[in-house]
C-alpha cells in the first residue's frame, strides 16, 4: 500500500473543519481505511492502492470533507475546449489524454506534495511508467494550445529538458538525465521516441521527461496535465483522477479535443458511472437490514450521488473513483460509512469439533516420540541455497528470481535442513539431537506443475564418537511405538557411507533410510562431527496407517 | 587396595584416584610392599602322584633293585625316565653302571608334591614356603612359576586417626547405594555419604518441541474446535490459483518478479478447464456477475507459469473450487514467499494461516463475529477492525488485535470474496475468507522481538528456548 507523506497543518488547511483535531483526523482516516503515523512535521498516510484518488492531500481532503458531511458531491463539467491535440500514435505508446484546470492554488509544499502525488500514480497505476505516465506543466508557460503527439527521430529533434536549461538531442536526454537511464527504453523504437509538441516546441517526451520551458512552479495557477500510456481505458481514469486532485480548489476544467486517426474524443471525461445496487443483495452480503433513504445518506458521505427506489437504488459513481467494478464495491463503500465496529459481529454456529487429517495426527505422534526419545524439534526454512543441495542430491527445484544465493532452490530432502541446523551449531555441547517433520518439493510428472510436496520426518545425531546403533535403535523404536516392524536392508545413498546404510522397509515398500554421513560431505559442509540421520516418508506412514 | 576395591564394589582405579586425593590432603599414607605370586605350571601339575624321580625309584623295587635304562625307558617313556634318572643320581638313590639303573636307597618327595598341589590355583606365597629349598627347587625346575606384584597399602596415618574418626561420624561413607549392596545386604555394613544437594545440578540437554509449531498446533485447535477442516497443497503452484483465480489482474504490481519467487516451468492446465475459461472471461469482460473486470487481454501463458505459493489463499480458492456444496468450513496452514530480504520482522517464507466458510446466508458480519472468535481462542479480547483493501475481497478488513505488553499489532486480512472470484471457481454462495501470518502474532504472544528466533540454526538457542514461553501462551489462551 502506498505511504503518502504530507504536512499536516496544510492538511488540516484543505480540510477546513473548525476545531478538527490531528487525532481525530487520524480516526477518520482509519475508518476510511488509511493507517496513519504523524510525527512532529509530518503525517505518513498508507492509503489503500485501491484507491488513487486519495494518494493526494487534496483526495484525502475531499474523501474527509464528504465523509463528515461538510461537503456534497458534486459533478464537474468541462467549462470549454481550449486545447486540440493532434495524435500520430507511436506504436509502443498509442494513447493520450489530456486536460487543464485553472485556479490551483500551491506554494512550495503543495507542489512537493503534488510530484510526490504523481510518482505515487506512476509506481501504482503506471505500473513504474509502463503501462501510464503523467506530465504535468505551468498552463500559461505553453507556447500553444495545439499539440501533437507523435514519435520523433532522437537524433534530429531537440528539447531544453527539466532541470537542466539548455537545449539538447533527445538522445542525449535518453542517455544523459536519471530519468533517461531509467524509463527511456520503455517506449523507444529503433531511433522513434514519443513526443508531445506544443506548437514546434518539444515539451514532453513521455513517459521520460518535460521540457523546462512548461516547468510547474510553487506559483503556478493553471495547471496543464497529459496522460499518455498503452491502454486507453487507464489513461483516462489517471487523467480523471488527477483532475479530481487538481480541481480541489474549485477552477475552472478546460476540455482537450483529441483526434486520433481512428476517430475523435474529447478529454477528460467527467461522465459519471450509473451502477444499480440490489437492497436485498446489499443487506444480505452484509447481515444487517438497510433501507434505501438511510443507504442515500450513506453514499453520499462516500461521494456518491444516489436516487432512492424502493428496494434498488441507483448510484451515480464519480468519475475518479476507479476501483467501482461491481455492486459489491457500494457494498464496502456503505458497511465503511456505517463503520465496521457498528455493524455488529455475529458468531458462527457450531457444527461440534472437526477431526484431524490424519497426516497431522500421524505428523503429532512422531514429533512426540521423538521428543520422548530426546531429539529437540528444530524448524527450518524450505528454502535453501543451492550450493548445499547440489553436494547432497540432484534434481532440486531452483528459484527463477532469487533475491540471494542463500534461498535460491527449494529442498527436496529434510536431512539437507538438519545438516544446515548441525553445521551452524557446532559450538553447542554435544551431543546434538534434532529432528523435524516438514514438507519438502519433489518431481512427479504426474502432477500438472511435474513437483508435489512431501511430508517427511528426519532425525540426526551427531556427537563427538557416535555410536551408529543410536540411531539405528531410536528410529526402530519410534516405528515399533507405530505398531510397524520394519526390516532394515542394506543399501546405498548418496550421502551414506557404504556399509553404514541400511533402507527401511515395511512390507517390501521402503518408507525411508538410515546411515551415517560420508566424512567428505561432512568436510565439504564444514562439519566437523560424525553424523548419523534417519529420513522417513510421513505420507507412506500415513497411508499404512490408515490402510 | 584391591581389597578396597572389591568391598566397595568399585574398579581398582577410582579407588586409586580416591586414594591418592586422600593422600594428598594428608589422610592416608601409602604403603608399598612386593608380594610373591605362585602357581604351578602344567608340567607340575603331571607330577601331583609322583615327581619323575620317585617313578624310576618305584620301578627299580618291582624289578629287584635293578634294572637297564632302555627297560626303564620302555615302561616309563625317554622323557620321564631322562629327568628322573637325573634327579635320583642327584639325590644319590641310584647309581649306572654300563647302561644299567642300580637302586642305593629310596626316598619320598612328600613335601615338593603338597607345595605342588597348594599352587594349583595362582595364590600368594607365604614367607616360609618362599624361602623353603623345596620351593626354590620347584621354581628351578619350572614346575612352578613364581611372579612378583607390587602391593599398595593404604594406612590412615596415626597422627590423623582422630580426623578421620570424625570424618566418618559425619557420614563420609558409600557414595551410591548399588542394586548390588541391597541385594548383598551389605548395606547395613556401610555408611550412605550425603550429597551436596543444594550444589546446583549438572545441566541437562531437553528433547522437546518448537515453539512455532506448538503455536501452530494451538491455531489448529481453535480451528478444528469451530468445526473447520485442515487442507493442504503443494508449494508450487501456476500463477493460476496464487492470482488469477482470485482476480488478481495479471499486470497486478504483487505479481511482479520483484515480489514472488518464480521457478521454471508451466503448468498443464487443462485439468481445470473450466475455472481456467472462466477467469479469462471474468478477467476481461466481468464475466456475467455483473462487473467490468479488468478490461485487458488475459494471457492463459502467464497464468500457467509456476511459483512457490505467496499467500495460502493459494490453497483455500482451489479447495473451494473442489468443494462447491455448502456448508464449507476449510483452513489451512502452510509456508508461503515472498522475494524479501530477511530481517528482525520479515522472513522469504513464513507460515500463513488461511481459511474460508461457505454458507447460503454468510456473510460480512458473520464473518467479524468469526474473526472474533478465532483471536478470542488466542487469549485476545481486544480487536478492532479497519476497512482494508485486497483485490479478491469486498468488503475487506484489516484486524489489529491488542496484546498485553506489546501493544496494538496487524494481525490478519479477511473479507467476503467477491463476486467475480465467485463466478471464477463457480460458488454460488457467499464465501468469507481471511489469512493471517503466524509467527508476528507468535512473537507478540510469546514476547519475542525478532521473527528470525523462530527459524534459528543455533540449537543452543532453541535449547535456551522455556516450555514456559509457550505455556505463558496457551494459559493466556485459557483465561
Amino acid at each position: 500500500m502506498p505511504v503518502i507523506r504530507l504536512d499536516p497543518r496544510r492538511l488540516l488547511r484543505l480540510i477546513d473543519v473548525k476545531n478538527l483535531e490531528l487525532s481525530k483526523l487520524v480516526e477518520i482516516l482509519f475508518a476510511l481505511k488509511c493507517e496513519c503515523e504523524v510525527s512532529e512535521n509530518e503525517i505518513a498516510i498508507e492509503v489503500p492502492s485501491d484507491r488513487p484518488d486519495m494518494f493526494s492531500a487534496e483526495g484525502i481532503a475531499r474523501a474527509v470533507r464528504l465523509f463528515l458531511g461538510v461537503e456534497e458531491p458534486r459533478k464537474l463539467a468541462i467549462d470549454r475546449i481550449g486545447i486540440e491535440v493532434e495524435v500520430e500514435p507511436p506504436r509502443k505508446r498509442p494513447y493520450i489524454a489530456v486536460a487543464l484546470v485553472e485556479g490551483v492554488e500551491l506554494d512550495e509544499r503543495g507542489l512537493e506534495e503534488l510530484i510526490e502525488f504523481q510518482e505515487k500514480l506512476h509506481v501504482t497505476y503506471g505500473r513504474n511508467r509502463r503501462k501510464v505516465a503523467i506530465g504535468l506543466h505551468d498552463a500559461d508557460k505553453l507556447p500553444s494550445t495545439k499539440l501533437i503527439y507523435k514519435a520523433v527521430n532522437i537524433d534530429e529533434y531537440t528539447m531544453v529538458p527539466l532541470h537542466v536549461g539548455r537545449r539538447e538531442k533527445i538522445r542525449w536526454v535518453l542517455e544523459n538525465t536519471e530519468q533517461g537511464r531509467v524509463y527511456g527504453l520503455l517506449a523507444l523504437e529503433g531511433n522513434l521516441h514519443p513526443a508531445i509538441f506544443a506548437g514546434s516546441e518539444i515539451i514532453a517526451i513521455p513517459p521520460v521527461l518535460n521540457s523546462d520551458i512548461t516547468r510547474l512552479e510553487p506559483t503556478s495557477k493553471r495547471v496543464f496535465v497529459d496522460v499518455t500510456g498503452t491502454d486507453l481505458e487507464s489513461v483516462l481514469k489517471v487523467l480523471n483522477v488527477i483532475v479530481n486532485t487538481l480541481t480541489f480548489y474549485g477552477g475552472r476544467v478546460v476540455g482537450a479535443v483529441i483526434k486520433y486517426p481512428w476517430g475523435t474524443i474529447t478529454t477528460p471525461n467527467l461522465e459519471w458511472r450509473r451502477m444499480e445496487l440490489d437492497l436485498r443483495y446489499a443487506s444480505r452480503m452484509l447481515g444487517i437490514e438497510l433501507k434505501p433513504c438511510e443507504v442515500a445518506k450513506l453514499l453520499k458521505r462516500m461521494g456518491y450521488i444516489v436516487n432512492a427506489g424502493d428496494d434498488r437504488v441507483v448510484v451515480e459513481v464519480p468519475p475518479h473513483r476507479v476501483d467501482i467494478l461491481h455492486p459489491i464495491d457500494l457494498v464496502e463503500d456503505v458497511a465503511i460509512a456505517i463503520g465496521y465496529d457498528y455493524l455488529g459481529r455475529e458468531y458462527l454456529a457450531s457444527y461440534g469439533r472437526s477431526e484431524e487429517d490424519p497426516l497431522v495426527l500421524v505428523e503429532r505422534l512422531l514429533r512426540e516420540l521423538a521428543v520422548g526419545l530426546g531429539y529437540l524439534e528444530v524448524n527450518t526454512f524450505a528454502l535453501m541455497p543451492s550450493r548445499i543441495l547440489r553436494e547432497l542430491s540432484n534434481d532440486f527445484l531452483a528459484i527463477e528470481n532469487p533475491l540471494t544465493v542463500e534461498f535460491d532452490s527449494i529442498r527436496n530432502m529434510l536431512v539437507a535442513s538438519l545438516l544446515m541446523v548441525l553445521r551452524d551449531s557446532q559450538h553447542a555441547s554435544m551431543p546434538i539431537k534434532i529432528f523435524e517433520v516438514g514438507d519438502v518439493v519433489v518431481r512427479d510428472d504426474r502432477s500438472p506443475t511435474k513437483w508435489r510436496n512431501k511430508t517427511m520426518f528426519a532425525m540426526l545425531l551427531a556427537d563427538s564418537v557416535l555410536k551408529f546403533e543410536d540411531i539405528h535403535g531410536d528410529v526402530y523404536a519410534l516405528l515399533k511405538e507405530l505398531g510397524i516392524e520394519p526390516s532394515f536392508r542394506r543399501c546405498t545413498k548418496r550421502i551414506a557411507i557404504e556399509g553404514r546404510t541400511a533402507c527401511i522397509y515395511v512390507d517390501n515398500e521402503e518408507i525411508g533410510w538410515v546411515g551415517e554421513i560420508k566424512p567428505e560431505i561432512l568436510e565439504n559442509l564444514d562439519i566437523r562431527y560424525p553424523v548419523a540421520v534417519a529420513e522417513l516418508d510421513v505420507d507412506k506412514l500415513v497411508r499404512m496407517l490408515w490402510a | 587396595m584391591d581389597e578396597i576395591a572389591g568391598l566397595l564394589n568399585k574398579p581398582v582405579s577410582s579407588i586409586a584416584s580416591l586414594v591418592e586425593l586422600l593422600r594428598a590432603r594428608g589422610l592416608v599414607e601409602i604403603l608399598e610392599e612386593e608380594k610373591l605370586y605362585a602357581t604351578t605350571t602344567s608340567e607340575g601339575r603331571q607330577y601331583l602322584e609322583a615327581l619323575p624321580e620317585e617313578r624310576v625309584v618305584e620301578v627299580l623295587k618291582q624289578r629287584g633293585g635293578e634294572a637297564p635304562i632302555r627297560d626303564l625307558e620302555q615302561v616309563l617313556g625317554k622323557n620321564i625316565v631322562s629327568i628322573g634318572i637325573g634327579w635320583a643320581k642327584k639325590r644319590g638313590w641310584i647309581v649306572i653302571e654300563k647302561g644299567i639303573a642300580k637302586l642305593v636307597r629310596e626316598g619320598s618327595l612328600e613335601e615338593h608334591r603338597k607345595l605342588l598341589s597348594m599352587f594349583l590355583e595362582r595364590r600368594e606365597v607365604p614367607q616360609d614356603v618362599s624361602n623353603s629349598d623345596v620351593f626354590k627347587e620347584l621354581v628351578q625346575r619350572k614346575l612352578i612359576v613364581v611372579e612378583r606384584v607390587k602391593v599398595k597399602h593404604v594406612k590412615i596415618r596415626e597422627d590423623r586417626l582422630e580426623l578421620a574418626k570424625k570424618l566418618l561420624e559425619l557420614g563420609e561413607g558409600v557414595s551410591h547405594l548399588t542394586h548390588e549392596l541391597i541385594a548383598s545386604g551389605r548395606w547395613r555394613y556401610v555408611k550412605l555419604k550425603p550429597y551436596n544437594v543444594e550444589a546446583l545440578p549438572p545441566i541437562k540437554i531437553v528433547g522437546k518441541k518448537h515453539p512455532l509449531k506448538e503455536f501452530i498446533e494451538m491455531v489448529r485447535e481453535i480451528m478444528l474446535s469451530l468445526g473447520f477442516e485442515e487442507v493442504r497443497d503443494d508449494y508450487v503452484v501456476p500463477e493460476f490459483w496464487n492470482f488469477d483465480a482470485l482476480f488478481q489482474a495479471q499486470d497486478h504490481p504483487s505479481r511482479d518478479i520483484h515480489d514472488v519467487l518464480f521457478v521454471p516451468g508451466y503448468a498443464d492446465l487443462s485439468t481445470y478447464k473450466d475455472v481456467v475459461e472462466r477467469a479469462k472471461q471474468v478477467h476481461e469482460t466481468g464475466g456475467s456477475c455483473g462487473s467490468i473486470g479488468w478490461g485487458y487481454r488475459w494471457s492463459y501463458e502467464k497464468a500457467s507459469k509456476l511459483l512457490l505459493r505467496s499467500h495460502t489463499t493459494a490453497v483455500t480458492i482451489k479447495w473451494l473450487y473442489l468443494r462447491k456444496t455448502p456448508p464449507v468450513r476449510i483452513f489451512t496452514i502452510g509456508k508461503v514467499f515472498r522475494r524479501d530480504s530477511i530481517d528482525s520482522r520479515h522472513l522469504p517464507e513464513f507460515t500463513n494461516f488461511d481459511g474460508v466458510v461457505m454458507e447460503k446466508d454468510f456473510n460480512f458480519k458473520k464473518l467479524l463475529g468469526l474473526l472474533e472468535q478465532i483471536v478470542r481462542g488466542l487469549g485476545i479480547t481486544k480487536l478492532r477492525f479497519k476497512p482494508s483493501y485486497f483485490p479478491f475481497t469486498e468488503p475487506s478488513v484489516e484486524g489489529y488485535v491488542y496484546v498485553e505488553g506489546y501493544g496494538w499489532i496487524e494481525a490478519f486480512g479477511a473479507g467476503m470474496f467477491r463476486p467475480e472470484v465467485l463466478e471464477i471457481v463457480g460458488v454460488k454462495h457467499p464465501v468469507g475468507a481471511w489469512g493471517m501470518g503466524l509467527e508476528r502474532l507468535a512473537m507478540a504472544l510469546m514476547g519475542v522481538n525478532d521473527i528470525r528466533v523462530f527459524y534459528t540454526r543455533d540449537v543452543e538457542q532453541l535449547r535456551s528456548w522455556r516450555r514456559s514461553d509457550v505455556l505463558r501462551c496457551v494459559k493466556r489462551a485459557r483465561h
